[in-house]
């Protein structure tokens, strides 16, 4: 049941960027976002959540190595991220626009996520469902916050609230709903137990 | 339009509320001073020493690895930091471990790079001190507005933990722990965007939201 339970956490309560604010220059600064755009960072997520539990668990940690954690994650979660630009690009036969946000580790949603899965998997099949948590989140922020970002366009709204601030705004009142429905799906969900 | 060449930390288009790139910090940090205190001290020390180490072994990293070698020096520089304030304030470094990995990230995502390119060494220790002032600067006057209103106190970091001032149980609500919650501080920083666009304006005539604009 834990491993049910785990995604809901990663994905809503843990998410990255209604949490905590990670990946606001890939959810709100890109131009032209769409759902293709979204692919790379989603993989990252979820590939530097689940090797970096493998890294830390079965390989740092067994050497003694576990201090490390703290200036190995950030470059660790970089590579991953890099790496994944590339692998997407050759699959999908196109070129790498710019490597730029793979090297900030996608704004740290990356990192957000290798952070999470150590602090919250207790096991292999746990660190999978914590990473596809933490993908689904960003993925499900990204639908919503283009879906805003098209209505808000034509809205109007006063010049300086246009764009970044206007979406802020309502990344804020997502951020509220979010905690709430956390709170509510957590309340229900431990009443059941 | 007025000349704004020399108003880049804080009014260009690299200006930390202009392009956001400490966001994730200004956000998750100012919910405590105490956690500010840290994150502030610890930047202050970071991007200087990173900077200058950086430009003063430039000819010594091969071009090709240049990015990975930045982001190694500075993650290296900010475990250091990490573990030397984990001695007098232990469970505030434990609490800020999070954001503290997140250091690393705003220094390599901000403008570092071109100043770390474009200038001498003095220079590059001067801009990158008044990159690291203007993040602090932001962060506690967000501090000061988000820690009252959400916890109806100040706090500093202390050896058992944070130290809090001024409790004041009134003002801390459910309406008034908003302003301290993830909502409160995107909702916060969009209204700041959208005044730092309005004032920019008058200043120096830039678009309250040009093409470029963000």
């Amino acid at each position: 049941m834990n491993i049910l339970f785990l995604p809901l956490l990663a994905g809503i309560a843990g998410n990255s960027y209604l949490q905590f604010g990670f990946g606001i220059q890939e959810l709100l600064f890109r131009k032209n976002p769409s759902a293709k755009g979204d692919v790379s960072p989603a993989l990252a997520i979820f590939l530097t959540g689940l090797f970096s539990w493998i890294l830390f668990n079965y390989i740092v940690s067994p050497l003694g190595l576990g201090f490390m954690e703290a200036f190995l994650l950030i470059p660790f979660s970089i590579a991953i991220s890099v790496l994944t630009e590339h692998m997407v690009s050759r699959i999908s036969h196109t070129e790498i626009a710019s490597l730029s946000t793979a090297r900030t580790a996608f704004d740290g949603l990356a990192y957000a996520s290798a952070f999470l899965t150590l602090r919250l998997s207790s096991s292999l099949f746990a660190a999978v469902a914590v990473a596809l948590g933490s993908a689904f989140g960003f993925l499900v922020c990204g639908i919503m916050l283009r879906a805003l970002r098209s209505h808000l366009d034509t809205e109007p709204i006063p010049r300086c609230l246009r764009g970044i601030p206007s979406l802020l705004i309502a990344s804020g009142l997502i951020s509220l709903i979010a905690s709430f429905s956390a709170t509510a799906v957590f309340a229900v969900w431990g009443g059941t137990q | 339009m007025k000349d704004d060449r020399n108003a880049g930390l804080f009014w260009g288009s690299e200006g930390q509320l202009s392009s956001l790139s400490c966001f994730v910090l200004l956000f998750a940090v100012t919910s405590r001073m105490a956690h500010t205190i840290l994150i502030s001290i610890v930047i202050f020390l970071i991007f200087p020493i990173t900077s200058v180490v950086l430009k003063s072994s430039t000819i010594l990293i091969p071009p090709r690895h240049d990015f990975f070698i930045r982001i190694i020096v500075v993650s290296a520089l900010t475990a250091i930091a990490s573990r030397l304030f984990s001695i007098p304030w232990p469970l505030t470094v434990r609490d800020c471990a999070f954001y503290l990995g997140a250091i690393p990230l705003c220094y390599v995502s901000g403008s570092y790079k071109l100043r770390f390119e474009s200038t001498s060494t003095l220079s590059t220790l001067v801009l990158s001190a008044k990159d690291a002032l203007v993040f602090s600067t932001l962060a506690f006057a967000f501090a000061l507005v988000r820690e009252p209103f959400g916890y109806g106190a100040l706090s500093v970091p202390g050896p058992d933990g944070v130290v809090e001032f001024f409790g004041l149980n009134a003002v801390s609500n459910l309406g008034a722990r908003f302003a301290s919650a993830g909502a409160g501080a995107f909702i916060l920083i969009g209204y700041i965007v959208a005044l730092y666009r309005k004032i920019r304006f008058r200043l120096y005539g830039k678009p309250l939201c040009g093409d470029n604009e963000q």
